[in-house]
């Protein structure tokens, strides 16, 4: 469902999971390049969630930690070491870590939000507009919501409590919650 | 005052109805004036007519078990959007509660001090892996019992779908009897499950709830099957008698047997219901 490109790392485990990733390999004379290393992030995270899901039942905890994909993701970089080695062009090491997470803005939440919302099968990705209402014009049913928020959540990293997640009933509403709680402003 | 208790289990079939113009207009002008506006919303004629039979519906109940005209019932919604009636002083106790959803829109009401909370659902099948995505999306919703009866050992995938959508359709009930909305979060509402084979002729009765750990036992809950996909639920408290035991479908013309004028008539909002597309395409 996602690619690398629509990634972005956000929450807090990832970002110190690549920066971990960085300055581990910050010694080698590897690519440092960004994209490969979260596409590799990526990967791992999502076989990890495949794994999770593949029996149906409880408890939903990750059947490999981040300690596993840490190893991974060096052992995958390391590897295209070996191939770049040559390419002097790529050579360079990071000269410091990043401990900020990158920053979020109201476009890019807004790009993210819209993103999930036309790869739900259930949304006409031609009738969505910020300001389409999911049950009067989407013609969602509740049940359909509460998947729709749930997705929110899996894409942003955080909870939303049943309270809040009633009151969102549009594109511009979920885009606005994101952004108050990440203290981001237009 | 005295009253005879009586339990009212209606449902409308709004795929078989196929409104004329002159039907659209009595429909649009029998209810009231901010709900016909929140009707004219909907983008498609499947929800604006479900929504709408459900006002009616509402609205003949109020009638026919309060003995007041049709144009003087006056229903109100609380903050959190579920509609009431103001019982008066020569009027028994009425509850009512609404569902509507793919084809079907039903109510239940109590003519008695029962709360009454009501949800209709029609399974959507998942398979493979959009069934396992939507299952993890979906962990939260359910309490690690209730988990263990959806995806019980030999269930087939169209099986554990059927009792995802039955205990969905149990927890909506539950919440819309109690009506303010989401207190805490879903899965400290817990379903056990005592009958597997849900029925179309009569409801069950044996489903019991848990709530943060604490058995509820004067609620009840009444389940059935309205056709082979579709599960409708019946909160109900305080435990009662069951006075009914399933469903009555209703025609267009009982719907609105009772019906009288309370709005004016609207030929533009008639011209655009028509002019609406029926149903979402799945892509």
């Amino acid at each position: 469902m996602y690619t690398p490109d629509s990634f972005v790392a956000n929450n807090k485990s990832f970002i110190e999971l690549i920066n971990r990733c960085k300055s581990s390999l910050n010694n080698s004379s590897v690519c440092q390049d960004d994209t490969f290393i979260l596409s590799n992030v990526w990967t791992c995270i999502n076989e990890q969630r495949r794994w999770r899901t593949k029996s149906y039942t409880p408890p939903w905890e990750p059947k490999i930690t981040l300690t596993e994909i840490e190893e991974r993701v060096l052992k995958t970089c390391k590897a295209y070491d070996k191939i770049t080695s040559e390419k002097t062009t790529y050579m360079y090491t990071v000269k410091r870590g990043y401990s900020l997470p990158l920053p979020y803005t109201f476009e890019y939440i807004k790009k993210r939000v819209i993103l999930v919302l036309q790869l739900y099968d259930k949304i006409d990705p031609e009738k969505l507009t910020l300001d389409s209402h999911f049950i009067n014009d989407l013609g969602l049913d509740s049940l359909d919501h509460v998947e729709v928020i749930m997705a929110m959540e899996d894409e942003f990293g955080f909870e939303i409590p049943d309270q809040h997640a009633e009151r969102l009933m549009t594109p511009k509403d979920i885009i606005q919650f994101v952004a108050d709680r990440e203290d981001v402003y237009e | 005052m005295n009253y005879n208790r009586r339990s009212v289990r209606w449902i409308f079939d709004c795929s078989k109805w196929y409104p004329t113009r002159q039907d659209w207009i009595v429909a649009s002008t029998s209810i009231q004036v901010e709900e016909k506006e929140r009707i004219g919303k909907f983008f498609f004629k499947r929800d604006a007519k479900n929504s709408m039979a459900g006002r009616l519906l509402m609205r003949k109940f109020l009638t026919v078990y309060s003995g007041l005209h049709w144009k003087d019932i006056q229903i109100f919604r609380t903050e959190h959007g579920k509609p009431y009636f103001v019982n008066g002083n020569d009027i028994p106790p009425l509850n009512f509660n609404i569902s509507h959803q793919g084809n079907y829109a039903i109510l239940a009401g109590e003519v008695g001090d029962v709360s009454v909370g009501v949800d209709i659902m029609t399974v959507e099948y998942k398979s493979g892996n959009g069934l396992s995505e939507f299952l993890r999306l979906m962990h939260k919703q359910f309490s690690a019992d209730e988990w263990n009866i959806v995806t019980k050992k030999d269930y087939s995938e169209k099986e554990i779908c059927r009792m995802f959508y039955r205990i969905w359709c149990l927890k909506e009930s539950y919440l819309k009897a109690i009506g303010t909305g989401l207190t805490e979060s879903l899965k400290e509402i817990s379903f056990n499950i005592k009958d597997e084979q849900i029925q179309k002729n009569q409801f069950i009765t044996s489903t019991e709830i848990t709530v943060r750990g604490e058995r509820l036992d004067n609620w009840s809950f009444h389940e059935i099957m309205i056709d082979n996909d579709t599960f409708a639920a019946v909160a109900l408290f305080p435990k009662n008698e069951v006075l009914i035991n399933k469903f009555q479908p209703l025609t267009f013309e009982e719907l609105v047997n009772e019906a009288e004028e309370i709005i004016p008539v609207d030929p533009v909002y008639c011209d655009t219901f028509f002019n609406k597309e029926n149903l979402p395409n799945s892509k």
